[in-house]
C-alpha cells in the first residue's frame, strides 16, 4: 500500500494476506500442475483467487460451501496424495476469511482518520516535579519533602504497588497540589535563587520556558503593590506561576 | 499570610491573568489551518514532550502549518523528557514499573529511555542483550539467564505474567509486540498436533470450551509453541537451568505448576518440555531470545508499535480505539520505516504526529485553537 494513494484520498488496494499468500501456496504445490495451465476435469487457474471465487469453487466466508475444500477434505484431491490436516486448515482459515475481504486484498477506505478524543490534562507529575528539581537546583531539597509524599495524589504511579498513572486533575487534586507547592515558595533556597522582583524573569523563563510578558509584567506590578514582605511577595508569585495552567497543562 | 495569598490568587482570576496569552489580534491574521496545526502540536507537545510550545515552534506553526510537524517532531525526539515519556509508555504498556521484593520492576522503562535517548531501533526493546538502571548506566540483566531478550528477559516482565503453563506470558508477548491474540491462523502458526501435546491440551470438538467459543487444542497448539519459551523461567523470572517443563507430581501443586517454581511445558515429550527450542510464527528459535529477533521481523511488529504508541499519546481507548482501521496502524509504519529502515520511538511518533489522517482526526474532533 503506497502511502501516495491513501493521501490523495483514493481508496487503496491492501496487499494479499499472509493468509492468503499460505493458501495460494499448498494450492501451488499440490494442484497447479494439473489445475493451473492445464484444465483437467474443467478446473483452471487454481492459484488465482478471483477466478476460485467466480468459477464458485470457492464460497468467501463459508469453506464448508466450498467445492474446493469438500475436495480435498474428502482426499479425491489431489488424488493417492491427499493434503495435510495444515495444508487443510490453512485453505479453510482462508476462505472463511474471505467472508469479509474481496479476494486479493480488500479496499482500504480513503479516509482512516476518526474523532480523536481531546482532553485537557495536567503535565504528569514526573515533569512537574523534574521542572521543580530544576527551580531548587537540587532534587534533594527538603522543601519538596510534602510533595513527594504526596505524589500518588498527584498523579504518579507505580505499577509494583498496584498504583496506576492519572490523566486528570480534580479540585481535590489542585488542592493538593497547592498544598504541596507552599513548602517549596516558602523555601528560602528557591527565594535565594530567585531574588524577588529582579528574579521574576528568570523564574519564568525557569518555569515555563518564555519570556516575561505584558499579562506577567502586570501581575508582578500588582503583587508588588500589596502590603506584604519580600519573601511573601515571592511566595504569591511563585504560587501563583506554578499553580497556572500553564504550567499544570497547556 | 494565607488570606494574602488567596485575595492575590483571586484577583489575578478575576482580572483574567493567565500566564502564556498571546496577543490578541494577531491570530486573527493567521489561516485556520495554521491555527490548527498549532493547536495539535501544542495538544501533543505536553504528552511527548512535557511542555507547552516554544516560541520557535509556534512561529514554525502559524507561518508553515502542518509542514513544519516533522522539523518539529523530529528534534522533540533529542528532547530529554522525549527519552522520560518513552520510558512511561513502555512501563504503562506492560504493567512494570518501581521496585518491590523481588527486583526492580523499572528495568523495561529504563530500557526503553536508553533506546529513545540514544535513537535506537524500537526493536531494541525485544532485542536487545543488556539491561540499564535507573541511572542510565548498563547492568547485567537480573535473570540470570546465559541469554538477553530485552525487557522480555527482566524480572519485572516475567514475574509480573507468571502463571500456570506460561500461559500469560506468552500471551502478552504476542499481544503487546504483535497486537495479535490466540488463535492465530494456521498459515500464520502451525499446530503442534494433539499427540505432541499433553492430555489438558489437546481436547478437540469437546465439552470445554473457552469464552472465545475454542475447544483446548485451536489455542493452546500455538500457545504450546510460544510457552516454551519460558519453560526455563521460575515464577520470579530467575533461569532455572535444570527445569524439566514436567508437572509437579505433588497433590498439592495446582496444575500448570512444575518443581523449583517453574512451570509446566504443554509438550507430553519429556525431552522437548525440558527444551527451550521452540517455534514462533512457524520458524524455529532455539531460545527466548531468537525467538524475539523473529517477532521483530514480523510485518505486525512494526504497525503495533503504531497502535500502541497512537493508544497511548492520543489516550485512544473503547469505541474510538476499536474503530480505526488497521491500515492506519500500518500506514504509520511504512511512514515509520522511510524515516529510518530500523525505526526507533522517534521516527515512530514523528510517522504518528505527520500522518494526515490523525491530524484529520484531531480536526475532526472540534477542538479550538
Amino acid at each position: 500500500m503506497g502511502l501516495e494513494e491513501s493521501s490523495v484520498g483514493l481508496g487503496s488496494l491492501a496487499p494479499p494476506s499472509l493468509e492468503q499468500q499460505k493458501a495460494m501456496e499448498v494450492l501451488t504445490n499440490n494442484c497447479n500442475s494439473c489445475h493451473g495451465t492445464a484444465n483437467l476435469g474443467g478446473v483452471t487457474n487454481i492459484t488465482d483467487p478471483k477466478h476460485l471465487v467466480s468459477s464458485g469453487l470457492v464460497v468467501p466466508g463459508e469453506p464448508s460451501k466450498s467445492k474446493i475444500l469438500q475436495s480435498v477434505v474428502n482426499n479425491r484431491m489431489p488424488p493417492n496424495n491427499p493434503l495435510s490436516t495444515s495444508d487443510q486448515t490453512i485453505l479453510s482459515e482462508w476462505i472463511a476469511l474471505l467472508g469479509n475481504k474481496s479476494p486479493g486484498g480488500s479496499v482500504i477506505p480513503a479516509d482512516l482518520s476518526f474523532t480523536m478524543p481531546v482532553t485537557s490534562e495536567p503535565h504528569l507529575f514526573r515533569h512537574r516535579l523534574s521542572k521543580l528539581i530544576t527551580l531548587l537546583g537540587s532534587a534533594n531539597d527538603a522543601s519538596l519533602a510534602t510533595l513527594k509524599d504526596n505524589r500518588f495524589l498527584l498523579g504518579d504511579y507505580d505499577f509494583a504497588k498496584a498504583i496506576t498513572p492519572k490523566y486528570s486533575m480534580e479540585v481535590t487534586d489542585m488542592r493538593n497540589w497547592l498544598t504541596s507547592l507552599q513548602p517549596i515558595c516558602k523555601s528560602t533556597q528557591l527565594s535565594s535563587r530567585f531574588a524577588w522582583p529582579a528574579g521574576a524573569s528568570a523564574f519564568v523563563q525557569t518555569a515555563l520556558a518564555r519570556d516575561l510578558n505584558a499579562a506577567d509584567n502586570q501581575a508582578i506590578q500588582q503583587i508588588q503593590a500589596q502590603t506584604a514582605t519580600t519573601a511573601e511577595k515571592f511566595e504569591i508569585f511563585c504560587l501563583v506561576t506554578l499553580s497556572s495552567l500553564e504550567f499544570l497543562s497547556k | 499570610m494565607k488570606s494574602l495569598t488567596r485575595i492575590v490568587f483571586k484577583g489575578l482570576l478575576l482580572a483574567g491573568f493567565c500566564f502564556g496569552a498571546g496577543a490578541p489580534g494577531t491570530a486573527l491574521a493567521q489561516s485556520a489551518e495554521n491555527l490548527k496545526a498549532l493547536s495539535y502540536m501544542g495538544y501533543l507537545s505536553t504528552r511527548i514532550v512535557g511542555r507547552p510550545l516554544n516560541s520557535s515552534e509556534i512561529s514554525a506553526l502559524k507561518s508553515s502549518g502542518s509542514a513544519a510537524f516533522g522539523q518539529i517532531a523530529s528534534a522533540w525526539s533529542r528532547e530529554p523528557n522525549f527519552a522520560e515519556n518513552m520510558q512511561i509508555y513502555v512501563e504503562t504498556l506492560l504493567g512494570t514499573s518501581g521496585v518491590s521484593g523481588i527486583g526492580d520492576f523499572g528495568l523495561p522503562g529504563y530500557l526503553a529511555k536508553e533506546i529513545a535517548a540514544k535513537g535506537k531501533p524500537y526493536s531494541e526493546l525485544l532485542t536487545a542483550n543488556y539491561c540499564v538502571n535507573g541511572s542510565g548506566q548498563t547492568i547485567p540483566c537480573d535473570t540470570q539467564a546465559p541469554f538477553n531478550a530485552g525487557v522480555l528477559t527482566t524480572k519485572a516482565f516475567l514475574s509480573t505474567y507468571g502463571g500456570a503453563y506460561n500461559i500469560s506470558r506468552a500471551a502478552k508477548m504476542m499481544d503487546r509486540f504483535l497486537c495479535s491474540d490466540y488463535p492465530f491462523s494456521e498459515a500464520e502458526e502451525p499446530r503442534l498436533t494433539e499427540q505432541e501435546l499433553i492430555a489438558q491440551f489437546s481436547t478437540r470438538n469437546g465439552t470445554i470450551t473457552f469464552g472465545n467459543g475454542n475447544d483446548c487444542y485451536t489455542c493452546h497448539s500455538q500457545f504450546g509453541w510460544h510457552s516454551q519459551f519460558f519453560v526455563k523461567f521460575d515464577g520470579n523470572g530467575v533461569y532455572k537451568a535444570a527445569a524439566t517443563g514436567l508437572q509437579n507430581p505433588s497433590t498439592s501443586v495446582t496444575d500448570g505448576f512444575s518443581t523449583d517454581n517453574t512451570y509446566t511445558s504443554h509438550l507430553k515429550d519429556p525431552n522437548r518440555a525440558k527444551s527451550e527450542n521452540s517455534r514462533i510464527l512457524g520458524k524455529p528459535a532455539k531460545n527466548l531470545a531468537e525467538a524475539a529477533v523473529i517477532l521483530t521481523q514480523s510485518p505486525k511488529f512494526l504497525s503495533c508499535a503504531a497502535k500502541n504508541m497512537s493508544k497511548h499519546f492520543l489516550r485512544l481507548s473503547g469505541n474510538t480505539l476499536n474503530g480505526i482501521h488497521p491500515a492506519l496502524y500500518e500506514q504509520i509504519a511504512t511512514q515509520a520505516k522511510a524515516l529510518s529502515p530500523e525505526p526507533g520511538f522517534g521516527d515512530l511518533l514523528q510517522a504518528i504526529i505527520t500522518n494526515p489522517h490523525v491530524f484529520n482526526s484531531f480536526k475532526k474532533s472540534g477542538a479550538t485553537p
